[in-house]
């Protein structure tokens, strides 16, 4: 029974894959637009949704504190509201930027021959891991409010900072000294860029 | 009569395929999906003459026909393995490795079973030996799959064709085969029926989508410099770098 029961499951398994790949649309992503989107994620994360002290306001338990001691009721109810949409705002945005750097890095990677399977594996793990996280801290805000999962925030953040050190570790096999000479070479031979 | 009107319909749209192959000279693009194609025509003929001509080797015959009709679909994985990721050195490195991690698994399972059994065969059946064979395609099918989805390849028509055509068929054969085991000779009209018109389907799908040449589209490469990949990696380190300090210091505050 247990062998019918795993046949069945695989076959049933390509063909739901099937399904998905046949729903699939068939676009070619270039690789001067996945840089631009990398950069700009890039860019939103660091100048827009995680510089120091951003992540503390938007979570600051001592702001409702303060509206709750001096406001009636309804302001701290429109309080609570707004913050809220400001935390789920923030944590879409953090989850869309991260989703856009993995596309980067998967746009490129598969171009590359040298390509490390071990650390491709890591970096799928802990891309889904971040992933699922900023799930969890968006369902956590949508139910508890923003002042609801501070150590999930917290724990994201760190993952994302661990993903950041992978990430940068499957490219450690370059010399640094490689983009200076490439730069050179490409002053050299401006036409050929 | 509907078993055989099944039979020609196959047969023309398997010679509509391969005479479609050499007038939009699509053949030599996909040589190891058109072999696979030529080898079944070629046994779905000689069947059609034995199941006429000679009903009582039938059975026989069909089993033993059956064996390479397995072993030769192995190539339309091949093509589909070598097709589909072609451009991609990264994603192929990446495939070709799930694709031995998948067969030194399915292998290692095969030795773990034969110790474990004093009285174990490599199949104690034709039906279980086609089962056990198609359900490996089936894996290293979904583990191309997985890779086609993980990076994002685009697929062309005719290759995107030949893995539903063929997946449609695997897929389906490993279920009615594992139900045929399971149940005995009383599952037998049914299987013939699904086995039968899975294949029609597939046939279907390959026709409609070989019909003429359509590879994958093709990727935009690096120019020299700008997105050479190597400057592209250096500049993804950087600016990963510099995102982790920025989150690293987001954490500490």
């Amino acid at each position: 029974m247990i062998t019918l029961v795993f046949f069945l499951l695989i076959g049933a398994a390509l063909l739901f894959s099937l399904f998905l790949f046949a729903r699939r649309a068939a676009r070619v992503e270039g690789s001067a637009q996945a840089l631009v989107e990398a950069k700009q994620a890039l860019h939103a994360l660091q100048g827009e949704l995680l510089p120091p002290g951003l992540v503390d306001r938007i979570f600051a338990r001592q702001d409702f504190e303060f509206v709750a001691s001096s406001t009636p009721r309804q302001v701290q109810e429109l309080f609570l509201r707004e913050r809220k949409k400001v935390a789920a705002c923030w944590a879409r945005q953090v989850r869309a930027g991260v989703l856009r750097l993995m596309n980067f890095h998967l746009g490129q990677a598969r171009f590359y021959a040298q390509l490390s399977l071990a650390t491709e594996m890591k970096l799928a793990v802990n891309f889904a891991a971040l992933l699922l996280a900023c799930r969890v801290m968006q369902f956590a805000l949508y139910l508890g409010g923003p002042f609801a999962a501070p150590g999930i925030v917290a724990r994201t953040v760190g993952n994302a900072a661990r993903l950041c050190e992978t990430s940068e570790k499957s490219l450690a096999f370059l010399d640094p000294s490689g983009l200076d000479a490439l730069s050179k070479d490409s002053a050299r031979h401006p036409a050929a860029s | 009569m509907l078993t055989l009107v099944i039979w020609w319909i196959t047969m023309c749209l398997e010679g509509i395929i391969l005479f479609r192959s050499f007038y939009g000279k699509i053949a030599s693009k996909y040589p190891l999906f058109y072999t696979y194609l030529a080898v079944v025509l070629a046994l779905d003929l000689a069947r059609y003459f034995v199941y006429t001509s000679h009903p009582s080797s039938w059975a026989m015959f069909y089993w033993s026909t059956q064996f390479v009709s397995v072993l030769v679909g192995y190539a339309v994985i091949l093509e589909i393995l070598k097709q589909a990721l072609d451009p991609y050195q990264g994603a192929e490195r990446f495939g070709r490795y799930l694709v031995l991690g998948v067969f030194a698994a399915v292998f290692a399972f095969v030795a773990y079973r034969s110790a474990m059994r004093s009285n174990w065969s490599p199949a104690a059946t034709t039906v279980e030996l086609e089962r056990d064979l198609r359900a490996v395609q089936v894996l290293v099918l979904m583990s191309i799959l997985a890779v086609v989805f993980y990076y994002r390849i685009a697929i062309g028509r005719n290759v995107k064709g030949m893995i539903l055509g063929y997946g449609l068929f695997i897929g389906t054969n490993v279920m009615n085969l594992a139900l045929r085991s399971y149940v005995g000779s009383g599952y037998h009209p049914v299987w013939e029926f699904v086995k039968s018109y899975s294949y029609v389907a597939s046939v279907v799908v390959w026709t409609v989508t070989l019909w003429s040449h359509q590879p994958n589209p093709i990727p935009e490469l690096p120019t020299r410099v700008e997105s050479d990949y190597e400057t592209l990696a250096l500049r993804t380190r950087g600016m990963a770098a510099a995102m982790r300090s920025h989150l690293e210091r987001t954490a500490r505050s």
